[in-house]
């Protein structure tokens, strides 16, 4: 019956009990609820075993009726001490480790922004580093509520703020204002967009400041906002009485020839650098005194290779601390000779691509130029795309009434 | 006393209650020949390794063979396994 379970964790006593007429004792035992087993006649002895629990009574027993007690072997969980004690500085070391681990877990080791397109990454890192969040901070000093809210008072620009704490990471999810576009209430002028030649104008409100056939640069008033009556030829001026200037919001459209040009050029010979499949890390133990190499190979094993490495480190009143990791990307070199056939639609196609890209979603393109502008001594093709567009190039700029 | 347990066996015949719980009998459970279950005991008379005298409420048992042990010890219960030779019911 003995060596179950719970006389393993409450622990068992094998004892020797010395004596003639050891029933006694087994009898007494058994009625003062003493559980004893395994009993067994040894001489004049007898071997038993009790719980721990009970062998206090059972010791007592056996004193009353003259009876000698011997512990033989003690076992279970309260003995497992004995076993603690000599292996005490391995216990001491898991502690230890756990400890450390613990510790340092409780530290802020990153912090990672994410969802900001127009907010600087490092304004929201300095922001929550004024309140709490940063590498080497412990996670006790700060509360997520409270850095979130203290982050969004000091980000403008920012409508919501998420603090996640994942592990040793501190990441903070942001969602950006979207700032209402600003329509001008107030009168306005109407100004070019861009340089251009007009080729029509359509004037809704106000009084047009140029006709079809001008030449307008960047910034010059279109439509102005600010009508001078003009005496009516019909009226005697007399009745016309004083025509006083009035403000408007000037609205129209303007429509103008903007040229836009494209260059693209392509060498004969070319040569082109494209990643290969080759990865080869390199390892680096930082400390105050310099970094150290823990590579068994110091070798590159590509000719052409890029090179990207990240560091993670802490900062120590002795210095910093870290291990740095270099990967070594292959690069693979590739000569290719065009023909000059060749060589022109590829300058063309990227001369056409980069004015592709200039051009706005509201300008059409009327008339185009391909013009070769390489020198024939050159092993080189260069391209230009001259494109004539026709576009609105009206854009709304507020009068400032409040004069100086 | 003999009138009393008298009327206790006729009450647990009545109500079809095993005797050993009315009554206090002794019940001896044997397996093969070297396992005793044993309940109801009234105490251990003598133990040695050839001989096991157990008190019982009425008389005594004694147990003859090699080997006895007492695995376990409980105040109305024990379990002895061991060599058998005889059983015996003694007054």
């Amino acid at each position: 019956m003995g060596g179950n379970f719970f006389d393993k964790v409450g622990g068992t006593i094998k004892v020797t009990l010395r004596g003639r007429n050891g029933e006694r004792v087994m009898n007494m035992a058994s009625t003062r609820g003493v559980f004893i087993w395994d009993i067994k006649k040894k001489g004049d002895d007898l071997d038993m075993k009790v719980r721990a629990s009970g062998f206090p009574a059972l010791s007592h027993i056996a004193e009353e009726h003259g009876f000698e007690l011997e512990v033989q072997d003690k076992r279970g969980l309260p003995f497992v001490r004995s076993i603690i004690r000599r292996r005490m500085v391995f216990i001491g070391g898991g502690l230890l480790f756990i400890a450390a681990m613990y510790l340092l877990s409780s530290f802020v080791w990153t912090v990672e922004v994410s969802g900001n397109k127009t907010v600087a990454r490092e304004k929201i890192i300095e922001a929550a580093a004024r309140h709490g969040v940063y590498p080497g901070a412990p996670k006790w000093a700060f509360s997520r509520s409270g850095v979130e809210k203290e982050l969004l008072k000091d980000v403008e620009d920012i409508s919501y703020v998420q603090l996640d704490l994942k592990g040793v990471k501190a990441r903070i999810k942001v969602v950006e204002k979207i700032a209402p576009l600003k329509d001008i209430d107030g009168p306005s002028n109407i100004v070019a967009k861009k340089d251009g030649l007009v080729d029509s104008i359509l004037v809704l409100d106000g009084q047009a400041r140029v006709k079809r056939g001008d030449m307008v640069a960047k910034g010059d008033i279109l439509i102005s906002g600010l009508v001078i009556p003009q005496p009516s030829p019909y009226v005697d001026p007399e009745e016309q009485g004083e025509l006083e200037p009035s403000m408007v919001k000037a609205r129209g459209e303007v429509r103008a020839k903007v040229w836009y040009q494209g260059y693209g050029e392509c060498s004969l010979k070319n040569e082109r650098v494209r990643p290969g499949r080759g990865r080869q890390n390199k390892f680096y133990l930082l400390t105050p005194g310099g970094s150290l190499s823990l590579n068994i190979r110091h070798s590159t094993s590509f000719p052409y290779y890029d090179e990207s490495a990240r560091c993670r480190f802490i900062v120590t009143p002795w210095g910093r601390f870290g291990f740095k990791r270099v990967v070594l990307s292959e690069r693979l070199k590739e000569v290719k000779i065009y023909s000059e056939e060749e060589a022109w639609a590829k300058a063309k196609a990227m001369a056409w691509r980069e004015l592709n890209s200039k051009l706005g979603s509201d300008s059409r393109l009327v008339n185009t130029k391909i013009k070769m502008v390489s020198s024939p001594s050159e092993p080189l093709i260069r391209v230009r795309v001259i494109g004539e567009c026709s576009e609105n190039i009206a854009v709304a700029q507020p009068i400032n009434t409040e004069a100086p | 006393m003999d009138k009393k347990r008298e009327t206790l066996k006729v009450m647990a015949d009545f109500l079809e209650i095993p005797r050993d719980l009315v009554l206090d009998l002794p019940k001896l459970t044997i397996t093969g020949r070297n396992e005793i279950h044993l309940e109801n005991h009234r105490g251990i008379i003598e133990y040695s390794l050839n001989r096991i005298r157990i008190n019982l409420s009425r008389g005594y048992l004694e147990l003859e063979g090699e080997e006895f042990t007492i695995k376990a010890l409980l105040p109305d219960e024990m379990y002895i396994i061991g060599e058998i030779r005889s059983i015996k019911y003694l007054d």
